[in-house]
């Protein structure tokens, strides 16, 4: 062979050495400004920048919440401080972003300056020094960035229980809520006004408000009016819609741990804000110890001869604690998955092909198309995540499309009869998905430090909360309310999750409770984690159907015995 | 001449080789060596939150091991299911894939085309195949039985008593294309005389496969089968293909299962136990495969 040939061969291998070293150097994530999977990004998503001014990167998980919040958002900073400089010879910001479809497992040594994440331990991100200290710019007043419009601070915007469980391993603030999630059923109050859904006082159905029944709530005149106050009142209604052909119920068949979320809106509302708290607190968090807060919970001890549950009230402690698997609210949501099986309420159209996607594009579609389906379980995001498919539905069914009736449905609260005029129960919205924002710890003494830490303020502004609502129809995980006038430029989606979350308790799973520290929860799959017949499962859903699984098998082999919680827990009893 | 300068020289010629060893080699160190050494480390210590530190723990992540196999049925379902998935590719599989082979080897009409068919699985992206499967079986076969037995059934893959068997049978299927093309690679290699000789002392093809195809493969066949047992805990029978990660959990296998662990470990404080598990199974597993490759090239023809 020449030698030509020789060294040809050489530099060919090489070029291709060289290649699969660069494709490695590409399996790299922490390149900013990739992957640009959003869209209307405009400047903040290429790559030129403008030396002439200050940059930022910043992280978005572009899940169902998406990106277009962000761009506004960093839309806004820009022109406010277009004439500041934040470094020397420079002048203005430029926000770049890079929307991901992946969760960040860390922020430290990426280049990320902010991150906009979903499923955060921040407690494992906190002690791993991933994450900056920014209790600064959580205690201090908004004043300043806000021209005197708002006098508190961001800290005046959390709960008592987010600002413990934040502070709980360094004592100060390193992350601040991102979006809430909470997991529920949507239903379209258009096919519940045309086929007469409403539940009428004294009996019978209706569609005219001044008749309804006051609903979960108890009080009238509030948007829960007319809708089951009871599990019995929900399996009536279910009734109904099969009896008028209306298709009552719809998820994702292909992930079916999505019905789960119908479980937790069920369980978590019949027992109240304070019950399922106890499955964080586990009953001596600082909350639980300081204040006169209910730690008790109602506990199925047993089932009669009739197969009727006995329900006791056991105060619930750290070393007591696996009998939050035996709350009754847990039971009676696996009764109502069993009947809704049973009664045939889940769409035929939840073949295992069914992505959610598709779930949301059948909802959306099902009544312009006469082949109505008056509710659909997903997270509150699943609208905006569903913004493809409302427009293809506009452009084809024009006007009839447009800004459809579709609201978030307050769950009953009690197990059978109806709720009176008076004894109702304020609505529970669980923030399931651990979503945070938060700085990386590399800023600490980069010029950029001060930058971010204003940036990630200004996010949290009413302005800008407000802002963020408009854009994800969802909201923040603080406090913050929209006048009337504001109330009436959302869409009618927006409007009913303003609604509802303005009269309801928003539950965050976090505390300082030592075991929650350690143990932050999986909600879905995880809380309802059963054996039946030797057989693990996770979904009741995929568990009873096609089986003769019933809810009590469900309920008791999800049981932990003392010795197994002890074993498993002991070691944080007395810590 | 000096040992340096020969290492210079040495290395003057060589380096070209070394530059194209180097990737592999850290690929091999960082990825293989440096993860499993960790994970023994890992295993037998135990993480603080509050002070971000390990710390030596002993055998309680193993105690704690052994306490879950006894105690968690998932872990019970787990190795049941990744044992019946070995059970099937060796008892079902490689038998249906030798016959085939064999017959393919005789080169009968269209039988490249057959080959280029079965391997089609393998070629197709995994995920590809498994969204085709998937709708045929949950949109093609209720479709079909409804056109043309008038029953309305379940989808597969949606009915709870279908649903294991569906996905292994797509695990053996997938698999199928290899091993045929491997087998008939290695009964093409079989010295011919052999066969002619068999013509000759008039063997029907049965004593053909028993006596000269067999004995022919048996080395590549012992591949399969040791390799099939090797990764018998890590194997995740394509559950994160069709499921993500909500698998139901009667469908998990130990690779899906510790796939699914790692994917929900939530701190630093999750790992210790689960390199304890890992550490375990590798205890298992090692002896095991090393005991089967032995006994089969104990029992198995020897060249005379």
């Amino acid at each position: 062979m020449s030698k030509t040939k020789t060294l040809l061969k050489k530099i060919v291998a090489l070029l291709l050495f060289f290649l699969l070293s660069f494709s490695t150097v590409g399996c790299r994530g922490n390149i900013p400004v990739e992957n640009n999977t959003g869209s209307g990004g405009g400047n903040h998503t290429t790559q030129e920048i403008d030396k002439d001014k200050s940059q930022l990167y910043v992280f978005n998980y572009n899940g169902g919440v998406g990106t277009e919040w962000l761009y506004a958002t960093a839309d806004a900073f820009e022109a406010k401080y277009a004439e500041t400089s934040f470094e020397e010879g420079k002048k203005g910001v430029e926000i770049k972003v890079s929307p991901g479809k992946s969760t960040l497992g860390n922020i430290k040594g990426t280049n990320y300056d902010i991150a906009f994440s979903e499923g955060v331990n921040f407690h494992d991100f906190i002690t791993r020094g991933e994450f900056l200290d920014i209790t600064d710019i959580v205690t201090e007043s908004l004043s300043e960035i806000t021209n005197g419009v708002e006098t508190g601070s961001i800290e005046d915007k959390l709960v008592e229980n987010q600002k413990y469980s934040y502070k709980a391993v360094k004592g100060g603030y390193y992350a601040l809520p991102n979006y809430e999630s909470w997991p529920g059923v949507t239903y379209d109050r258009k096919v519940f006004r045309d086929y007469e859904l409403y539940f009428a006082e004294g009996g019978g159905w209706t569609n005219v408000d001044s008749q309804k029944t006051v609903g979960p709530d108890g009080v009238r005149n509030t948007s829960d009016d007319g809708l089951p106050s009871s599990l019995e009142e929900f399996v009536t209604l279910i009734k109904r819609m099969k009896a008028l052909n209306v298709t009552p119920i719809l998820t994702s068949g292909a992930y079916t741990v999505m019905t789960n979320k119908l479980i937790t809106a069920i369980y978590s509302n019949l027992v109240g804000y304070d019950e399922f708290m106890l499955n964080f607190s586990y009953g001596e968090d600082t909350i639980a110890k300081t204040t006169d807060v209910d730690t008790s919970a109602n506990i199925i001890t047993g089932f009669n001869s009739e197969g009727t549950p006995i329900i006791e009230k056991k105060t619930i402690t750290m070393s007591n604690s696996y009998y939050m698997m035996q709350d009754y609210g847990m039971y009676y949501a696996y009764e109502i998955m069993r009947t809704l099986i049973d009664e045939k309420a889940w769409s035929k159209k939840m073949t295992g092909v069914l992505s959610h996607l598709d779930a949301q594009t059948e909802f959306i579609y099902s009544d312009l198309e006469n082949n109505p389906i008056a509710m659909y379980v997903d997270g509150c995001y699943w609208y905006n995540e569903a913004s493809d498919a409302f427009k293809r539905s506009e452009k084809k069914y024009k006007e009839a499309a447009v800004n459809r009736d579709f609201a978030w449905m307050p769950m009953p609260v009690q197990v059978s009869g109806s709720v009176t005029e008076g004894h109702g129960r304020q609505p529970v919205l669980l923030d399931e998905l651990r979503t945070f924002g938060f700085l990386n710890a590399d800023l600490k003494g980069k010029p950029t430090e001060k930058l971010a830490k204003l940036f990630l303020q200004f996010c949290y502004t009413d302005e800008m909360l407000k802002l963020f609502t408009r854009t994800t129809k969802m909201f923040r995980g603080v406090k913050y309310e929209f006048t009337d006038s504001e109330y009436a430029d959302l869409c009618k989606y927006a409007q009913s999750v303003a609604e509802i979350r303005s009269r309801a308790r928003v539950l965050y799973p976090y505390t300082d409770n030592i075991i929650d520290i350690y143990n932050q929860k999986h909600m879905n799959p995880g809380l309802y984690d059963t054996v039946i017949g030797g057989a693990t499962e996770n979904t009741p859903y995929d568990a009873m159907k096609g089986t003769s699984v019933t809810a009590r098998q469900y309920f008791e082999g999800g049981w932990i015995s003392p010795e197994s919680w002890t074993q498993q827990y002991g070691e944080y009893f007395n810590k | 001449m000096k040992l340096t300068d020969k290492f210079v020289k040495h290395l003057k010629k060589r380096w070209f080789y070394y530059l194209m060893l180097f990737i592999p080699l850290m690929q091999v160190a960082v990825f293989y060596v440096y993860v499993n050494i960790n994970s023994v480390i890992l295993s037998v210590r135990k993480y603080d939150i509050f002070t971000n530190s390990f710390s030596f723990a002993g055998f309680s992540n193993f105690e704690k091991v052994f306490e879950d196999i006894k105690t968690q049925p998932i872990v019970y379902t787990a190795v049941k299911n990744a044992l019946l998935l070995f059970a099937l590719l060796w008892l079902l599989g490689f038998p249906i894939a030798v016959m085939v082979a064999y017959f393919l080897s005789k080169g009968p009409r269209g039988s490249n085309f057959y080959q280029v068919m079965l391997y089609l699985p393998s070629i197709v992206s995994t995920v590809t195949f498994v969204i085709m499967y998937k709708y045929f079986c949950e949109r093609a076969y209720p479709a079909i039985m409804e056109t043309f037995f008038h029953k309305e059934v379940e989808g597969l893959l949606s009915n709870y008593d279908t649903t294991l068997g569906t996905i292994l049978f797509f695990n053996v299927w997938t698999g199928f294309g290899p091993q045929v093309i491997m087998f008939t690679g290695a009964i093409k290699s079989i010295d011919p005389a052999l066969f002619d000789a068999g013509k000759i002392d008039g063997v029907n093809w049965r004593s053909e496969l028993w006596h000269i195809v067999l004995p022919g493969i048996y080395s590549t066949l012992v591949v399969f089968i040791i390799s099939g047992l090797a990764i018998i805990f890590t194997n995740q029978m394509n559950l994160f293909s069709f499921y993500s990660r909500s698998a139901p959990p009667r469908l998990w296998t130990m690779g899906y299962y510790f796939y699914a662990e790692v994917s929900k470990a939530e701190t630093m404080a999750d790992f210790p136990y689960l390199s304890a598990l890992g550490v375990l199974m590798t205890i298992v597993i090692v002896p095991l495969t090393i005991g089967l490759k032995k006994l089969l090239e104990k029992v198995g023809p020897k060249e005379t």
